[in-house]
């Protein structure tokens, strides 16, 4: 399948994963892949002050959609969705405009999500949700809330019905709970990392999305695997005893490198093993800062790995 | 400017504090840290607990507090509360040091449940109205959705083991939120909850009061119930008819955890890593805490890559040193990342240009996976004992 193909085989992404595995980076970057591949792309970050505005030179992603890249045929926008905001817009759409800014400020919200579990989380899908209908846009990429929490952010839906809601909110209930098990509408995009726990939690939340959730997993991307450096064992091997400095300094760095990789490949034949889905391996970048340019070489081997993926969206294997 | 005083001094961190609150963004290393610096506590010869929240597994058996922990166990209600029951690790700081007698560590696991049961049994006036708010379906749901009740009961916890004559110095690893300083509002958004005015005015009708209420409370009770239904506004009534009598207690006990949380006595500790992400929370979390008035004793840095030693050497293009070069750029953006934000805390401090002691824990090839791995970390962490 082309990357082409993945990226129009649903209309949402959601990209999931624990904090710290760089969730924020490869949101950015299926965005950018996205539009390079021609679509029309709304990337959408649901909590504030995140970065994922920085590399496109925004301190903070506006409510309103702010244009981010033009590619050719394709273009990257952004934008931000909190529950507060989508609770004002939901109130303005039911007549209560009048009294909903002030709901929003006093505090009203934590009332109103007391009563009913999961209502920012649902009030926020739903705004999604109104997009993804309304609006023409081939492909939404949402920067997801952390891993254990995306459980409980996508479950949202399910649980209000089970709870016992009635009104408007079941009946958004029902209509999010529809957009997240249609493959074709909304997928989930797995972040990690190749350690320890971001592997044990990323398989956890896999198999919870699936028997909780429902809904499709596309690929799993295990983000900033150290890459490989050829003939560097060779070269260590060669430098013997050696105990200058320059050679304390190379052997150090050259065994660290080493024992990163194998830790790193360890982890990752461990994630093949439980979690059986399509992988997309991003490299770690040797800087730390997230620039324009970071986010572009990260798109380019995106691409090509999508591009080197078989299959429709995955599914955790018996 | 005035000379701060010797006991706000950032330098004598780990002998001056009675409480340390550990912030940061979530995959920082927060946990591991939060032990570390509990460990570094005990070899100062303090009396040490360290309060950690869901800690990898690897980390639990470290600090020997990974017993099952299934939600059965967590639901407080009859079942097993061992979480919250500090554990007492023995190790090297047990001997007596320079500091006179030795020091402890303990470790408890907090249990957000079981902590918030504990309250409502202190504060109800009779076992059955504890039962009834226990039972309560909306207060089985509180702790996971109110937004900031784990916090609250990891700084509920937090006094209770302040008050505890076991501890002299209590290191908190706070709970992952989307953000760490939620902590510090958490006893003020608990007490608003308990006694919002739309709530009251809810509770009336069952009360048998007429009270006036004004439209635009009148008309938000009516947006709740149109809203949620009229059978999730029932169990809000019940909650709050089986709570009635319970929330000045409620509210008085918030007051004296959020005097703790602003006292000299708490310090507070930014964790973080040498990425924009981490560093961008970290910039966020510091200026929150500016605006309550609390400065950043200590910033450390998790995760930094190794230096190898090579600064200033000549390197080739061979494999050895394309891959020094490689480690050697890397290290260079973390440190400049981290430069600006010691400076911004500094901007942020109330004496202009006093940074944070800083402290960079370098990234290891393996992950730490023992009591071993964090002594080390702790002896790097000496730093903040001077």
């Amino acid at each position: 399948m082309s990357a082409a193909a993945f990226l129009r085989s649903s209309r949402i992404l959601i990209v999931a994963g624990k904090g710290g595995v760089g969730k924020t980076t490869v949101g950015a970057t299926l965005g950018v892949a996205s539009a390079r591949s021609g679509l029309d792309t709304l990337l959408i970050e649901l909590e504030g002050h995140s970065t994922l505005g920085r590399p496109f030179g925004i301190d903070e992603l506006p409510y309103e959609d702010t244009d981010l890249i033009e590619a050719g045929e394709g273009r990257l926008r952004g934008r931000r969705i909190t529950p507060d905001e989508a609770l004002v817009d939901y109130l303005s759409g039911n007549g209560l405009d009048r009294i909903s800014g002030r709901l929003a400020r006093t505090g009203t919200i934590d009332v109103v999500a007391t009563a009913a579990p999961g209502i920012r989380d649902l009030l926020t899908l739903g705004k999604i949700r109104q997009i993804e209908e309304n609006e023409n846009v081939d492909l939404i990429v949402v920067d997801a809330p952390a891993a254990g929490h995306a459980v409980t952010f996508l479950r949202s839906a399910a649980g209000l019905s089970e709870a016992g809601a009635d009104g408007p909110v079941k009946d958004q209930a029902d209509l999010v709970s529809e957009m997240l098990a249609d493959d074709t509408r909304c997928q989930v995009v797995l972040v990690t990392l190749a350690e320890e726990t971001p592997i044990s939690e990323v398989i956890e939340t896999a198999y919870s999305l699936e028997d909780d959730v429902g809904i499709a997993l596309g690929p799993i991307v295990v983000n900033s695997l150290v890459p490989a450096m050829p003939g560097l064992e060779a070269e260590l091997n060669d430098l013997g005893n050696s105990r200058s400095k320059i050679n304390r300094a190379r052997r150090a760095a050259a065994k660290y490198r080493i024992a990163r990789r194998q830790s790193q490949a360890d982890e990752v034949k461990r994630l093949d093993v439980e979690l059986p889905l399509p992988r997309i391996d991003l490299p770690m970048l040797f800087r730390a800062g997230l620039d324009e340019a970071s986010i572009s070489e990260l798109t380019d081997v995106m691409l090509e790995q999508l591009d080197a993926l078989g299959s429709t969206p995955g599914q955790v294997a018996e | 400017m005035t000379e701060p005083s010797e006991v706000t001094r950032p330098s004598g961190l780990i002998h001056e504090a009675d409480v340390i609150i550990c912030l940061g963004a979530g995959g920082v290393g927060k946990t591991t840290t939060a032990a570390s610096l509990a460990i570094a506590g005990a070899n100062a010869g303090r009396r040490t607990v360290v309060l950690t929240v869901d800690p990898a597994r690897r980390l639990a058996d470290a600090l020997g507090i990974s017993e099952p922990n299934e939600a059965s166990d967590r639901r407080g209600i009859g079942g097993a509360n061992w979480g919250n029951e500090p554990r007492r690790i023995g190790g090297p700081w047990e001997r007596s040091s320079d500091a006179g007698s030795g020091g402890e560590l303990w470790a408890a696991m907090l249990d957000p449940s079981a902590t918030f049961d504990a309250l409502i049994t202190e504060h109800a006036a009779s076992p059955e109205q504890a039962q009834r708010v226990l039972t309560n379906r909306l207060y089985r749901n509180l702790t996971s959705t109110l937004s900031g009740t784990n916090e609250y009961m990891a700084a509920e916890r937090l006094r209770a083991l302040h008050l505890d004559d076991r501890f002299d110095l209590v290191v908190v690893d706070t709970p992952p939120s989307q953000h760490a300083i939620d902590l510090l509002d958490s006893p003020g958004r608990l007490s608003r909850f308990v006694d919002h005015r739309l709530y009251r005015s809810i509770l009336a009708p069952k009360r048998g009061i007429m009270r006036a209420v004004n439209a635009a409370t009148q008309l938000a009770v009516r947006m709740i119930s149109r809203l949620v239904g009229t059978a999730l506004l029932e169990d809000v009534v019940d909650f709050f008819a089986a709570f009635e009598g319970m929330d000045e207690g409620f509210r008085t006990r918030a007051a004296e955890v959020d005097e703790l949380l602003g006292s000299e006595r708490a310090r507070y500790v930014l964790i973080s890593a040498a990425r924009e992400t981490a560093i961008a929370e970290s910039t966020w979390t510091a200026a929150r805490l500016a605006e309550r008035n609390r400065t950043v004793d200590a910033l450390i840095v998790n995760r930094l890559t190794p230096d190898f030693g090579a600064a200033n050497l000549d390197l080739g293009d061979d494999p050895l040193d394309a891959n020094l070069r490689q480690f050697g750029d890397l290290r260079a953006s973390e440190r400049e990342l981290i430069a600006t934000l010691a400076s911004r805390i500094a901007d942020l401090g109330t004496g202009a240009g006093d940074e944070p002691q800083v402290v960079e824990i370098e990234e290891r090839a393996e992950p730490v996976a023992d009591l071993a791995g964090l002594t080390a970390i702790a002896d790097a962490l000496k730093a903040l004992q001077t």
